[in-house]
């Protein structure tokens, strides 16, 4: 018994080893940026009709506005506008975040306020500068579509109710992802996909320290950071407003002031205009205010450029978006 | 009515153990999938303190562990709220702990996340500044080299002896080191890298308290106490569900031998019915056997009257012991299938169709016999025995009902002395008969099977006295108005019975096999049967001094009208 407990022993350490040397093999150098899926299973008819729903003006209050109105799906799920116009023209108080990846974020909106995409859909639809309606005008609308109906009735086996709803345009979003950047395809091992510039970019990018807080699968999104680390951005900006507050809006603590989502840089070179308030222009103008702002650092202008030629290789793909 | 009952029964089994099935399986899954969300929160708890030091330490190299592992967190938790909701489980208040403490260290470990990346940039910037700014100016080597070092060290301690070192250093510094007015870029990059101290100063200490509180937000214990009760409380719902799985065994077994007593049940009637089938078609063939011999008969029927005669009667004779053979083997099979109406039904038809093959049979001779004097006694004969058959086939069924006619007694009585008057005389004996005078005339009964009983007793008296004498005597006891008892005493000189015999006759049973008095036997069970339905007994008296045999039997008539 006793020198059968040994073979085993030895047996099952030689394939510990055997594993081991073979995982070695199998891992690519650690990076602290990981690729997109390629895709990701989801039920087809939800995401149908998710797409449906994010597309339906009568989601707002004078049948004005859909979600796809601030959150253009085929110019990166943003409106390049710094603030976005909602019902009756009415200019919100935030620049619009894109809505490709946000599954992969920590929480959603600047200030994290909606733990999921479910959630979320309670903002806009309710914010009177953006489309200003309630769940039961829209419920009351959407129930005189039969085509609706017979689709509720179809893929919840429910009656239209807020829950599906939101859990179907979540659905849609959920499947809007955009793998197969360049750089994902580097990081997938494809050594041409980057040129040399923008390897550099990226280096930079590493050492500079962007990546402490722009990280992880969707570089960015996945924490909670201070705006004006070093030095004050507001004080400087001027013109304070409440939205400004960030997360201290939400959770009321002193340490949470000017606190934002770190958001993600996927597709960042066609989300432009920048930051939550819509200040910087160009991709050069945010890279410079996050160098002095959040690093505490003065950056060369060649280093700079070469940032922002990394972050333009960021661009993934999703057969909706036309950039 | 035996199978209504087996399949009420069946189908009451089967609902009791389709309810034992489905209670067999309550509630044990529904704890296990609790069991199950506990442990993976229990795993996720464990992973995100060990990515937290991971993170500190700079293993990982990005927060994306951490951010699902919140989030999956947050995701059993309403996972774990629904069950309790649902199912109206215990814990209500383990889980609204778990989730306080979730919550909380959900903010700390944001916090932890934004603190981290800070300190980590400045550390890893510190380095960088200073040798910068040491190359472009060896002089200041000294100073900026000894606040590098106190701030490495610092930040792989808790020392706070040196965080005040490093103050004073921030503090002298900018006075030591200066720069002309034009070289801004040096600067710039001192009071940044002196920012970062301080960053470093402040965000130090605040991560490691971080870390330790993290740390110290225990939700393990909180899903160890709660898994335990829904552990003990799925062994609950199992003792249950195992009474129900021992019972669902047992009533199983209970169905499986309803069925399979029902399929035996089936089996033997179906066994017994053909058989009853085969043994009335080679009775028939028998019944066509006996017809062509009688045709071959007629053809020398001028020369063999006599011969012919006796081998018709020898031939029913044969049938009537071929009936009583037959009644002996479906009575057998009576038995075996005692309640089932269904063959006695089967055996009540067979009957019937004998009688009626013989009576077709007899039909036919009667018409071939016609002008033959000899003949006649005989056919007299064989009807005497075919309705004594068909009373004993009705006794048999049940269903032999007694006629209600009016009837002389007294006439009854001499018309029978008188017949048996001249039967005695022919075997040299005497016959006599007391009837008392006073005894009721009119009576109402089924005066033909009184008859018959006394012809069949005293056919057998005269058959087995050789000399001596015949006594018959009545006597009567008015019970109450209407009802009039006569007693009957047949008594002969013949060879007389032992007490055995006496028991046997008495006992005869339709299947007890004597072949030579089969049709004494049967005479005398009929004689029996008969009685008892008059409502009297049959019985034998032997008295060891006086030769013969008394058979003594009484029947309760009903008085007729007085006129
Ligand atoms: C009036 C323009 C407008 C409309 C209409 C609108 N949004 Fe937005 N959306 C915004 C703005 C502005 C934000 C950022 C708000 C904030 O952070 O406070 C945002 C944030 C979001 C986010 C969070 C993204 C992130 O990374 O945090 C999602 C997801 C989103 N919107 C989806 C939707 C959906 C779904 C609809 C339709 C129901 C919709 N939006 C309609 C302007 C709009
Ligand atoms: C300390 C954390 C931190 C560091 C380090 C940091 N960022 Fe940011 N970044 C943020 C936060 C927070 C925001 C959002 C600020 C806001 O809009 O309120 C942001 C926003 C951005 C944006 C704008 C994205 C958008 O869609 O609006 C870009 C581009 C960006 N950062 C690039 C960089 C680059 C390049 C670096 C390195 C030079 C860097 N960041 C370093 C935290 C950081």
């Amino acid at each position: 018994m006793k020198k059968h407990l040994g073979l085993l022993l030895i047996f099952s350490l030689w394939l510990i080893l055997c594993t081991a040397l073979w995982a070695q093999q199998q891992t690519r150098p650690q990076e602290p940026i990981t690729p997109l899926p390629q895709s990701i299973k989801l039920d087809k008819a939800k995401v149908d009709l998710g797409r449906m729903l994010f597309h339906d003006k009568r989601f707002s209050k004078d049948n004005t506005v859909s979600c796809a109105s601030c959150h253009i799906i085929s110019k990166g799920g943003v409106d390049n506008r710094a603030k976005s116009l909602g019902v009756k023209n009415r200019i919100g108080e935030v620049n619009a975040p894109t809505v490709y990846n946000a599954d992969y974020n920590i929480a959603q909106f600047w200030d994290g306020r909606a733990n999921a995409l479910e959630d979320q859909v309670d903002g806009p639809t309710h914010k009177p500068i953006e489309m200003d309606s309630s769940w039961p005008e829209i419920v009351g609308k959407l129930k005189k579509d039969p085509k609706y109906v017979r689709l509720f009735k179809e893929i919840y086996n429910e009656p239209i109710n807020p829950t599906n709803i939101k859990n179907a345009i979540a659905t849609y979003e959920r499947s809007l992802i955009t793998p197969n950047s360049r750089f994902d395809r580097y990081l997938l091992g494809d050594k041409n996909a980057l040129t040399p510039d923008e390897l550099k970019g990226y280096q930079l990018f590493k050492s500079y320290g962007c990546i402490a807080c722009h990280q992880g699968i969707n570089i960015g999104g996945n924490m909670f950071q201070t705006f004006g680390v070093f030095g004050n951005y507001f004080e400087d900006r001027g013109n304070v407003t409440q939205a400004d507050y960030g997360r201290y809006n939400v959770t009321g603590r002193k340490q949470d002031r000017f606190v934002f989502k770190v958001p993600s840089l996927r597709n960042v070179a066609i989300t432009a205009p920048y930051f939550h308030d819509g200040s910087a222009k160009t991709l050069t103008d945010a890279v410079n205010i996050m160098a002095k702002y959040q690093l505490g650092r003065t950056l060369p202008k060649k280093d700079v450029e070469l940032i922002v030629k990394f972050l333009q290789t960021l661009t993934g793909k999703h057969k909706e978006l036309k950039p | 009515m035996k199978w209504r009952y087996a399949i009420i029964m069946l189908a009451i089994a089967l609902i009791i153990v389709l309810y034992f099935f489905a209670n067999s399986f309550v509630g044990q899954d529904r704890y296990a999938a609790a069991e199950q969300i506990l442990r993976l929160y229990k795993s996720d708890a464990l992973a995100l303190n060990q990515n937290i030091l991971r993170t500190r330490f700079g293993f990982l190299l990005h927060y994306d562990p951490l951010r699902s592992g919140l989030r999956n967190m947050s995701i059993l938790q309403d996972k774990l709220s629904q069950f309790v909701k649902d199912y109206k489980a215990p814990g209500i208040g383990l889980k609204d702990t778990l989730g306080e403490k979730l919550n909380i260290k959900k903010r700390l470990v944001v916090a932890f996340m934004r603190n981290n990346s800070i300190l980590r940039n400045s550390v890893i910037y510190l380095p960088v500044a200073v040798s910068i700014l040491t190359t472009e100016n060896v002089a200041h080597s000294n100073l900026l080299n000894t606040l590098l070092l106190n701030v490495l060290l610092y930040t792989n301690s808790a020392n706070e002896a040196l965080a005040v070192k490093i103050n004073n250093l921030v503090e002298q510094i900018p006075k030591a080191i200066t720069y002309a007015d034009t070289d801004t870029k040096d600067k710039l990059l001192l009071t940044n890298m002196l920012k970062h101290t301080k960053t470093i100063l402040t965000y130090h200490p605040r991560l490691n308290t971080l870390t330790r509180q993290v740390l110290q937000v225990n939700l393990t214990d909180v899903i160890d106490s709660l898994s335990s009760l829904y552990s003990s409380e799925r062994d609950k719902y199992i003792a249950r569900a195992n009474i129900y799985r021992i019972l669902l065994f047992i009533f199983s077994l209970l169905l499986i031998s309803i069925i399979i007593y029902m399929i035996i049940c089936l089996r033997k009637s179906l066994r017994i019915e053909t058989e009853t089938n085969t043994k009335l078609n080679s009775e028939i063939d028998a019944r066509k056997k006996a017809e062509e011999e009688v045709k071959h008969q007629n053809v020398t029927l001028e020369t063999e009257v006599k011969n012919r005669t006796q081998t018709i009667i020898d031939t029913n004779e044969k049938l009537v012991n071929e009936i009583t053979k037959h009644k002996k083997t479906s009575d057998f099979l009576r038995k075996a299938q005692e309640e089932s109406k269904k063959n006695q039904h089967a055996k009540n038809v067979f009957i019937a169709n004998l009688i009626h093959k013989i009576t077709t049979s007899i039909n036919t001779i009667i018409k071939n016999c016609k002008n033959n004097t000899i003949a006649d006694d005989a056919v007299v004969n064989i009807n005497k025995i075919l309705d004594t058959v068909t009373d004993y086939a009705n006794l048999e069924a049940d269903t032999l009902n007694l006629e209600k006619t009016s009837f002389d007694f007294h006439e009854l009585m001499t018309s029978c002395a008188n017949k048996y008057q001249k039967l005695a005389q022919a075997k040299q004996l005497t016959f006599k008969l007391h009837l008392p005078e006073d005894c009721p005339q009119k009576l109402i009964g089924d005066h033909k099977r009184l008859n018959k009983v006394l012809e069949n007793l005293l056919d057998n008296a005269v058959k087995y006295t050789e000399k001596g004498q015949i006594e018959v005597t009545v006597t009567y006891k008015i019970a109450d108005p209407d009802q009039v008892i006569l007693r009957f005493e047949i008594k002969d000189t013949g060879i007389g019975l032992n007490e055995e015999k006496r028991v046997h006759l008495l006992n005869l049973d339709d299947n007890d096999g004597d072949e030579n008095n089969e049709d004494v036997n049967l005479n005398i069970i009929y004689c029996r049967e008969i009685i008892k339905l008059m409502g009297g007994n049959l019985d034998i008296v032997i008295k060891d001094d006086v030769p013969g045999t008394i058979f003594c039997f009484s029947v309760g008539m009903q008085q007729g009208s007085k006129t």
